[in-house]
């Protein structure tokens, strides 16, 4: 980088240098000689009695000594008003355009250094407009991304397929290409197709961006205020700022691209985790159901005849227990395996008023015998009265689910978990709370427990707490953890209830298979 | 007497519903695949068929498309095991005169069949 800077000021360095001695010359001497005669006319005044302090020579060090000290200020004015008085304006721009380029280095965001770019060419050279064009590789075309006197309606719609003979004859010529000079350069017919390319752009002059010998893009000008054509030496010097230009363009699509890339690779990843989390407790559902749903029906059913047939021969009261019992439990254990169902239904958008307390309640029976194996209790604090909160409730199904396992692998063998669900009414906000005596999360962990795939144990996906947090930020809430090591966690997610029925509901539904299979 | 088909690849449902309503005086055929359904119905043409979903070759969805368009005055009630919401609906909306799930209320179903029955003599 520093080599090309020098290149690019190598030329203007001379002039510059020369201009800068002779002032210094000009300003120490005047400034010395204004000293000086201020000293005499002091020292006339005050000390005309000792000759020795009206010398000439002990006043001039004195002047000298004054003048070096403040010659860096004074100097400053001076070249500045110099600056803007004897310099040409293209002089004027050559500083601004170089200075420029050291701003360019530092910044990599796209939209702001085009800004930078064609609007310190707008306003230091002096021209009617300036734009500047990109390749963008998502398209495959060369767009203008930012101008300068040009309309955004109009330029955002200037697009250049690769093939364009302007986009051709930039990457062949690969030096600044200027309208006047087409027809001496280019056969007739080509010229006059860059003619049209040129009124296109509105540009007068055409300075192609090249780095590692790819076109990048282009930055066009406009023709100059003055209506007077480009010197030989605007455009040279354009063409050692193109080159310069060209890889701070470059790096900034680059970023441009991968932050596009890592956006779309977010959203990929939350749609994959989402979809295959649901589809394989939909499979498992339908799975199990079919394995497990015939045997059943098979037990229950001849259970069920016998039952029929009780009047003709007259069972005793025991056995007609037992038969009531197999064809009551054998319905449960279908229920388990529809609830199972349930939660992998309705990925779609639906929003009802979300029945807190049964979806607690249906989640806690689905955990209930592994609960029962392990002697876990659970505590379940729900309002009554909750404010009506619409919600898609397969997503809080999920979300009650996934903190009740958490919960139970946490706590072990024995322990307590206590499930509530409140209004805060300060905070207007729905509170879930899933506590438990479990054994902690360490605090080198808490941080990273949002994070996808992040899991302590070896048979989990690490995708619970994830999800939760997606869906809870759907609703606009907030889920936080509290944990102490050896003592248990807390999970608190607040969801707040203004705004929620704004957004567009169905009212309450029930489930369409619990309405058919109403039997 | 009043012909009905059981349709299920788990031979073992199939003969327990034959039982079952054979008990009951019905005339009833078993079929273990949607194929060998579509030739029982086409051949018998049994009042009520009742149809499985998840079948091996021929699901339940397909043979009810097939059977509601070629013998519309047939009805169908679907007997399965859980399914998604959107199956369910599928059914519904191809013709499906009802939908009741494993394990069975037998009394439902009998009750269920008979009104079926009725609806088509009545209809007639």
């Amino acid at each position: 980088m520093g080599r090309q800077q020098d290149r690019i000021t190598s030329h203007l360095r001379k002039r510059k240098q020369i201009l800068k001695r002779f002032l210094d010359a000009v300003v120490l001497f005047i400034l010395t000689y204004f000293i000086y005669a201020v000293f005499q006319l002091v020292a006339g005044f005050f000390f005309a009695e000792s000759p020795w302090l009206r010398a000439p020579v002990v006043l001039l060090g004195f002047s000298v000594v004054i003048a070096v000290l403040f010659y860096k200020r004074v100097d400053y004015f001076i070249f500045f008003a110099f600056k803007r008085l004897f310099l040409k304006r293209s002089d004027q721009y050559f500083f601004a355009l170089t200075k420029l380029t050291r701003d360019l280095v530092n910044i990599l965001d796209l939209p702001e250094v085009s800004n930078l770019i064609v609007n310190t060419f707008g306003e230091t050279v002096g021209v009617k407009t300036a734009s500047l064009m990109v390749f963008d590789q998502n398209e495959g075309v060369y767009q203008v991304i930012s101008a300068f006197g040009i309309s955004p309606s109009h330029y955002l719609k200037i697009r250049f397929a690769v093939d364009r003979p302007i986009v051709d004859t930039l990457r062949s010529y690969a030096k600044p290409l200027v309208r006047e000079k087409i027809r001496k350069l280019f056969p007739w017919q080509e010229a006059n197709q860059l003619v049209t390319e040129f009124e296109i752009l509105e540009a007068s002059c055409i300075i192609p961006l090249i780095c590692n010998d790819q076109l990048i893009g282009s930055l066009n000008l406009g023709v100059q205020e003055a209506s007077k054509p480009f010197r030989d030496a605007d455009i040279r010097f354009f063409h050692e700022l193109a080159k310069e230009i060209a890889p701070v363009v470059r790096n900034a699509i680059m970023v441009e691209e991968l932050k596009r890339a890592n956006q779309d690779l977010t959203q990929v990843q939350t749609e994959l985790i989402q979809s295959t989390r649901l589809s394989a407790i939909e499979q498992l559902a339908t799975g199990l159901a079919h394995e497990i749903h015939n045997p059943l029906t098979i037990i229950s059913g001849k259970a069920q005849v016998l039952l029929l047939k009780k009047d003709k021969k007259g069972y005793d009261e025991k056995v007609e227990e037992v038969l009531k019992t197999i064809v009551k439990q054998t319905k449960r254990a279908a229920d388990i395996t529809r609830k199972l169902l349930m939660f992998s239904q309705g990925k779609g958008s639906t929003r009802e008023a979300i029945a807190f307390e049964t979806i607690v309640n249906d989640t806690v029976a689905l955990v209930s015998y592994q609960m029962a194996l392990d002697g876990i209790r659970v505590v379940k604090q729900i309002d009554h009265h909750l404010p009506v909160f619409y919600g898609n409730p397969t997503a809080f199904r999920e979300i009650f689910l996934n903190l009740l396992l958490n919960a139970v692998q946490a706590v072990g063998k024995s322990g307590t978990i206590q499930i509530s669900v409140r209004y805060k009414t300060l905070d207007r906000a729905i509170e879930i709370r899933v506590a438990d005596t479990g054994i902690g999360i360490q605090a080198e962990h808490l941080n990273q427990l949002f994070n996808p795939f992040f899991t302590t144990r070896k048979d989990a996906t690490g995708l619970g707490l994830f999800v939760t947090q997606q869906i809870i930020h759907q609703y606009s809430g907030s889920i936080r953890v509290e944990s102490k090591v050896g003592e248990g966690t807390i999970v608190i997610i607040q969801l707040p209830v203004d705004g929620n029925g704004e957004q567009e509901n169905e009212g309450p539904a029930e489930y369409t298979q619990q309405k058919i299979a109403a039997h | 007497m009043v012909k009905l088909l059981v349709v299920d690849d788990e031979n073992e449902i199939c003969e327990f519903l034959k039982s079952f309503f054979e008990e009951r005086t019905y005339n009833v055929m078993v079929a273990n695949s949607g194929e060998q359904a579509l030739d029982v119905v086409k051949q018998e043409k049994p009042q009520v068929v009742l149809l499985d979903i998840k079948m091996p070759g021929m699901d339940g969805i397909q043979t009810l498309r097939e059977i509601k368009t070629k013998f519309p005055k047939t009805k169908v009630i679907m007997v399965t095991a859980i399914e998604t919401r959107d199956k369910i609906e599928e059914c519904l909306r191809l013709g499906a005169d009802n939908y009741i799930t494993k394990p069975l209320s037998l009394e439902y179903l009998e009750n269920d069949v008979r009104e079926k029955i009725e609806s088509t003599a009545r209809s007639n």
